[in-house]
C-alpha cells in the first residue's frame, strides 16, 4: 500500500470540514489506517471498487494509482464544472509531486468558488513547502475567512513554531487536541510533541498521546522531523524519522527525508538504503531520484583523511584542490577552537562538488538552489572552485572557511544557535580571520539600509526562511555580519562568545541576545543603525553607480585622463564595493595608460588588501612586480588560491615562494601544477626538484629529477641537477 | 614581420638557421591560408600561417599561399611543386587553415573561387614522393576527409573529427601558438614535433572551451601513427662532434628501450638503471659543453 494514505491524512481532512466525523468514506478509511494500515488499505480497495466515481478517483490516488484516477478525474471534470473535483485531482498532483499542476487546479477550484477553503489551504500548504515568504500571509488569510477551521488553525500552528512562537503556536493547537475526530486529534497533538521535543521537554506526553491515537500511523513523528530539520537538529531528525518508517515501513516519504538527512550526518550507506526504499515505493520523487544518482556519481570521488577531518573531492579535482582544501580547513577549526573555546567532537566531514547541480542535489535533493555551500552540523557540502568560479565571484576558500565557522556554532550550541547568529559569525569571520579577508559590502545592502528594509534582531531569522523581497536573504547574511563585527566593536569576542552560551544554556535569540550583552533588543537595534549610519551613511549609490559607468566609457574609449578621474570618484564613494563592477582595476589600468606604474601597481595592491580577489588586477600586478617583493609572494598564492585550476598562477606562486626559500609551501604549488595534467611535465617535476632540494629533501629531488629526466633525457638543466645530486 | 602576401619564403629563409638531422633529407612545407569571407578572418588565417611557416622555416624552404590569393589553381600548383622539390628520403609537410564545409557528400576547403573538394586534396597530395608526410587541415568539418587523406606513410589531423562540426575551430590558433611555446617542447630536445604540437594543440582547445564554459564545438583527430617529424625549434642546440652526437644517442636509444620495459620491471631496479643511464647522458653533456 502506498505511503499516500499518510500525506491524504493530513489532506483529506481538508476535503469536508463541515461534514462531521463518518461523513466522507474516504476520511472514515483514514481513520481505520491510523490504527490498522492493512485494514485501511482494505477499506480503500472496497472505495475503489464502488460506484461513486469521485470517491472511487480519490481512493486510487491513495492506493497508487495515479493513472486510472487520472483517468477517472479527467472525465469528471470535463463533464462537471465542480471545485471540490478540480481540488481533488490538485491533490493527486501534489502527490506525485507535480505541484505547479496541483497549483494551477487549485486555482480553478477557486476560479469556481471562490470560498473553497480547501483549494486556498493547498495554495497555502504550497507556498509552505517551498519556503514562501507570503505563506505566512495566506495561512492568516483562510483562518480570518474561517476562524473555526481545525486545518487553518493548525497550518497557523505550524508556521508559528518555525518562527519560535510556541506560546502563540499553542494557542492556536490546544482546543483541537481534545477534537472527537482522531484525525484532527492526532495532527493536533503532533504539533504539540513538535513544541515539547525542540523545547527538549521530553519524553512527550503529547507524542505518546498521537502515537496511541495512531499507533500504525508515523505521520505524527514527521512532523516532529520537519522542527528538526528546520532547527538543524538532524542527528534528532534522523532518530525521529527512522522510528517513524518503523512504525509504518511504507511511509516512502518519510524513507526519503530520512535518506536525506542520514547524508547531511555521514551515514552514507544507511541513506542510500532508505533512499532505495522511496524509490520503489514512490519513483515520481525527484529528490530522491537525483540524490541516488548523485550518489552513484560520488563514487569518483576520492577521501583525503587528516586525523578527525575527512574532505571529499571528485577524482579530477583531488590532486589540485587537496593540500589547500585539507589545510584551509585544519586552520579554520583550530582557529575557531580558539576563539570560540570550542573543540568539534565526533569526525568533520567536509564535501566539495564538482558542478552546482550536484551540490544543489546533496543539499536539497533538487538541482536550482541559490546557495554555495551548506554546513549540517559536522558535514559540510559545498561547490567547488570548478562549479563556480572566482570570475563568477565565487571565492572557494572564504566559503569553505564560512561553513567551518557553522560547525563551529552549530556544535558549540547542540544545533540550538539562531539561524541569523550562525550566519552573521560565519560571515564575520570570513572578513576577520579568513584565507582572503575579504569584506566585500554589496550595493543591496546599502540599498536596504537606505531603504529602511533592514529587520531587527528579533525578526532577523525570517529574512533567511521567508524573505520578503528578492535580494532579502543576501541583504541579512551582511546585516548578519556586520552585527557580529558591531558586538565585537563593542562588546568584545567575549560578546559573541556570551550570546553562544545563552543559545546552548536553551534560550531563545531574544533572550540569548539580551542576557549576553546587557541590553534590550531594541536598544541594541538602535546602536547598530547608528553603527551603519555612520560606516555606510555617506555612499550615494547614484552617484557611485554614474562614476564607475563613467569611468568604463571612458576606458573604452580611450580617454584615460577620463576614466582615471571617475573611477577614483566611484572609489573615495563606495571603497568597500570590490565585487564584479569594481572600479579599481579600470583606474589601476588608466594610471599604467598614462605612464604612471607605480600608481597603478599601489591601486591593485589596495584591491587586494581589501578582499579583492579579481583575477585580473592580481595578474597584473604579478607580472610588473619583482619576484623580491614579499607582496607578490602572498599576492601569487592568493591567486592560486582563489583560481586552484589555473595552471599559470599554480606555477607563478611556486617559482615565487621558491624564490623566498618558502620551498616546502612551493612543493605544494608545484605537486598541485602537476595535477592539473600540464603538457609540460618535464620542467615542472624540475622545478619541484629544485624545491625539494632547497628543502634539504635529497631524495624526494632526486625522484623528481629523474621524473623530469624520464620524460626528456636531454634536459640539461635538469640533468646539471642530477649530477649535483649525486655528487 | 609584416606579411608577404603570396610570396614564398624560400629565398628569403634560406639564410635562416637551419639545423637539419642529415645532410641529405630536407623538410618542405606548404602553407595555406584559405578564404577568410572578411576581412578579419582572412588576417587571421594569413597571422596564423605567418606563425607557422616563420616556425617551419628554420627546417627548410616554405611555400605561403595567403588568403587573399589562394585558389583551386594555386592550390594544385603548390602542391605539385612540391612534390617536385620533396625527394623520397626528405619531409613534406602541408597546412591548410581556413573554413572547411561538408554537404554530407563533398567536403570543401574555402578558397577564392571554387572551392577544392576533399576528392581533389587527396588526388593531388598522392602526387607527394615524400617517404615522411605530415598533412594539416586545420578547418571547420575537417574530419569528413581524415580516413581519404591518411596514407602509410602520412600522417594526418584534421581540426575536426567529422564533417558535421562546422562552427569555425580554433586548431589552427593553438597549432601556430604551440610551435612558437617552449613548453609544448616536452621532451626538450630543442625543437618541436607534430606529436608534441599535436598534444599542445588538444590540451589548450580543451582548455579553451573549459575556460569559456561551453562544450567543445570541435575536437581534433589525428593519425595513430607517431609523427617525429620536427616543425620547430625553440633552442639553438649544442653542435656536437660525431663520437659524442653517436654516443648520446646510442645512450638515449637506451633510455627509450628501458622505458618500454618499465611495467616488466620492479620499480627500484628500473630507477637504478635509469638513473645510471642518465648520469651517463650528464657526463656526456657536460663534457660537450666544457668543449670550446
Amino acid at each position: 500500500m502506498r505511503d499516500w494514505i499518510n500525506r491524504i491524512v493530513w489532506v483529506a481532512v481538508l476535503a469536508t470540514p463541515a461534514m462531521g466525523v463518518g461523513a466522507d468514506p474516504i476520511e472514515d478509511c483514514e481513520r481505520v489506517a491510523l490504527e490498522d494500515a492493512d485494514a485501511g488499505n482494505d477499506c480503500y480497495l472496497r472505495l475503489a471498487d464502488g460506484t461513486d466515481e469521485l470517491v472511487r478517483a480519490r481512493a486510487l490516488t491513495v492506493l497508487g494509482d495515479a493513472r486510472l484516477a487520472n483517468g477517472i478525474f479527467r472525465a469528471i471534470n470535463e463533464s462537471s464544472a465542480s471545485a471540490d473535483a478540480r481540488f481533488f485531482w490538485g491533490e493527486l498532483y501534489q502527490q506525485i509531486h507535480q505541484v505547479r499542476d496541483a497549483e494551477r487546479l487549485y486555482q480553478e477550484a477557486l476560479g469556481l468558488d471562490p470560498d473553497h477553503i480547501n483549494a486556498r489551504l493547498g495554495l497555502a500548504r504550497i507556498a509552505i513547502d517551498r519556503f514562501e515568504g507570503r505563506a505566512r500571509q495566506l495561512s492568516a488569510e483562510i483562518l480570518s475567512l474561517s476562524p473555526d477551521n481545525a486545518d487553518a488553525l493548525l497550518m497557523n500552528a505550524f508556521l508559528d513554531i518555525e518562527a519560535g512562537r510556541t506560546d502563540a503556536a499553542r494557542e492556536l493547537i490546544e482546543p483541537i487536541a481534545d477534537a472527537e475526530d482522531p484525525l484532527d486529534r492526532v495532527r493536533a497533538l503532533a504539533l504539540l510533541a513538535a513544541i515539547d521535543h525542540l523545547a527538549d521537554d521530553l519524553p512527550s506526553e503529547h507524542e505518546a498521546a498521537a502515537l496511541a491515537t495512531a499507533p500504525a500511523n508515523g505521520q505524527a513523528l514527521v512532523d516532529i522531523g520537519h522542527f528538526y530539520i528546520i532547527t538543524r537538529r538532524y542527528e534528532e531528525a534522523v532518530a525521529v524519522f527512522e522510528q517513524a518508517v518503523s512504525i509504518q515501513p511504507k511511509l516512502y516519504s518519510a524513507h526519503a527525508v530520512l535518506g536525506l538527512n542520514l547524508l547531511r550526518v555521514d551515514r552514507f550507506d544507511d541513506a542510500r538504503r532508505h533512499l532505495e526504499i522511496a524509490y520503489d515505493g514512490d519513483p515520481y520523487n525527484a529528490e530522491v531520484v537525483n540524490t541516488l544518482r548523485l550518489l552513484d556519481a560520488m563514487e569518483d570521488y576520492e577521501r583525503v583523511t587528516d586525523g578527525d577531518l575527512t574532505v571529499w573531492l571528485h577524482a579530477d579535482e583531488h590532486g589540485p584542490l587537496k593540500t589547500q582544501a585539507v589545510s584551509l580547513a585544519r586552520r579554520a577549526l583550530d582557529e575557531f577552537a580558539e576563539r570560540y573555546d570550542y573543540q568539534t567532537e565526533g569526525h568533520v566531514l567536509i564535501e566539495l562538488h564538482p558542478t552546482h547541480e550536484d551540490f544543489a542535489v546533496r543539499t536539497s535533493g533538487l538541482p536550482g538552489i541559490g546557495i554555495l555551500g551548506a554546513a549540517f552540523g559536522n558535514v559540510v557540502v559545498m561547490d567547488s572552485p570548478r562549479a563556480r568560479t572566482i570570475e563568477e565571484g565565487f571565492d572557494w576558500s572564504s566559503a569553505l572557511w564560512h561553513e567551518a565557522a557553522h560547525i563551529i556554532t552549530l556544535g558549540a550550541t547542540d544545533n540550538r544557535v539562531s539561524r541569523w547568529f550562525s550566519e552573521g559569525v560565519s560571515v564575520f569571520e570570513e572578513w576577520r580571520t579568513g584565507p582572503t579577508q575579504r569584506r566585500s559590502i554589496p550595493v543591496n545592502f546599502i540599498d536596504a539600509l537606505q531603504n529602511d528594509l533592514l529587520l531587527g534582531v528579533a525578526r532577523l531569522d525570517e529574512g533567511f526562511i521567508r524573505p520578503q523581497y528578492p535580494d532579502q536573504i543576501g541583504v541579512s547574511y551582511t546585516q548578519a555580519g556586520l552585527i557580529c563585527e558591531f558586538i565585537e566593536a563593542e562588546f568584545g569576542l567575549a560578546g559573541l562568545q556570551r550570546i553562544l552560551a545563552g543559545y546552548r544554556e536553551g534560550l531563545d535569540n531574544v533572550r540569548a541576545f539580551e542576557s549576553a550583552l546587557e541590553v534590550t533588543i531594541d536598544d541594541f537595534d538602535e546602536r547598530f543603525l547608528g553603527y551603519l549610519e555612520e560606516r555606510f551613511g555617506s555612499i550615494d549609490l547614484d552617484a557611485w553607480r554614474g562614476a564607475a559607468e563613467a569611468a568604463f566609457t571612458a576606458a573604452r574609449e580611450g580617454d584615460w585622463a577620463g576614466a582615471q578621474v571617475a573611477a577614483e570618484a566611484a572609489i573615495a564613494n563606495y571603497p568597500d564595493f570590490i565585487e564584479n563592477g569594481h572600479t579599481y582595476t579600470v583606474l589601476a589600468e588608466a594610471h599604467a595608460a598614462l605612464g604612471d606604474v607605480d600608481r597603478a601597481q599601489a591601486v591593485r595592491k589596495k584591491f587586494w588588501r581589501k578582499g579583492g580577489r579579481d583575477p585580473a588586477p592580481l595578474a597584473a600586478y604579478l607580472e610588473n612586480a619583482s619576484d623580491d617583493e614579499i607582496e607578490a609572494v602572498e599576492i601569487a598564492r592568493s591567486l592560486a588560491l582563489v583560481a586552484p585550476f589555473d595552471l599559470a598562477a599554480r606555477i607563478r606562486a611556486g617559482e615565487l615562494l621558491a624564490h623566498h626559500d618558502r620551498h616546502r609551501e612551493a612543493q605544494d604549488e608545484f605537486r598541485a601544477a602537476l595535477a592539473l595534467d600540464p603538457v609540460d611535465r618535464a620542467s615542472l617535476y624540475l622545478e619541484l626538484a629544485r624545491a625539494e632540494h632547497g628543502a634539504g629533501e635529497t631524495e624526494g629531488a632526486l625522484a623528481s629529477t629523474l621524473a623530469a629526466l624520464e620524460i626528456a633525457p636531454r634536459f640539461r638543466p635538469a640533468l646539471e641537477l642530477l649530477l649535483e645530486l649525486n655528487q | 614581420m609584416s606579411w608577404l602576401s603570396a610570396k614564398t619564403l624560400r629565398g628569403a629563409l634560406l639564410g635562416a638557421l637551419v639545423i637539419t638531422g642529415s645532410a641529405s633529407a630536407a623538410t618542405h612545407a606548404l602553407v595555406v591560408a584559405g578564404f577568410g569571407g572578411d576581412a578579419d578572418y582572412d588576417q587571421v588565417f594569413n597571422q596564423e600561417a605567418q606563425t607557422i611557416a616563420d616556425a617551419l622555416s628554420a627546417l627548410g624552404p616554405v611555400n605561403v599561399l595567403a588568403a587573399g590569393e589562394a585558389n583551386r589553381e594555386s592550390l594544385a600548383a603548390a602542391i605539385r611543386d612540391l612534390a617536385a622539390t620533396a625527394e623520397a628520403d626528405d619531409t613534406a609537410i602541408v597546412v591548410m587553415l581556413g573554413h572547411g564545409s561538408y554537404d554530407t557528400r563533398h567536403y570543401r576547403y574555402h578558397l577564392r573561387g571554387p572551392d577544392p573538394t576533399g576528392e581533389d586534396l587527396t588526388q593531388w597530395l598522392s602526387s607527394l614522393r615524400a617517404d615522411s608526410q605530415l598533412v594539416v587541415l586545420a578547418t571547420s568539418a575537417s574530419g569528413a576527409v581524415f580516413d581519404a587523406l591518411e596514407a602509410d606513410n602520412r600522417i594526418v589531423f584534421t581540426a575536426t573529427k567529422n564533417g558535421q562540426e562546422q562552427i569555425t575551430t580554433v586548431f589552427g590558433r593553438y597549432f601556430a601558438e604551440g610551435l612558437t611555446r617552449d613548453e609544448a617542447d616536452t621532451d626538450k630536445n630543442g625543437a618541436i614535433s607534430a606529436d608534441e604540437a599535436f598534444a599542445y594543440v588538444e590540451r589548450a582547445i580543451e582548455a579553451h572551451f573549459e575556460a569559456d564554459r561551453r562544450l567543445a564545438s570541435e575536437h581534433a583527430l589525428r593519425s595513430e601513427a607517431e609523427a617525429p617529424m620536427r616543425l620547430a625549434r625553440v633552442a639553438t642546440t649544442t653542435e656536437y662532434d660525431t663520437p659524442t652526437r653517436t654516443a648520446l644517442e646510442a645512450v638515449e636509444d637506451e633510455v627509450v628501450a628501458l622505458r618500454a620495459s618499465k611495467s616488466s620491471m620492479p620499480p627500484g631496479e628500473y630507477l637504478e638503471k635509469l638513473q645510471a643511464l642518465l648520469i651517463e647522458i650528464a657526463i656526456l653533456e657536460a663534457e660537450a659543453e666544457a668543449q670550446p
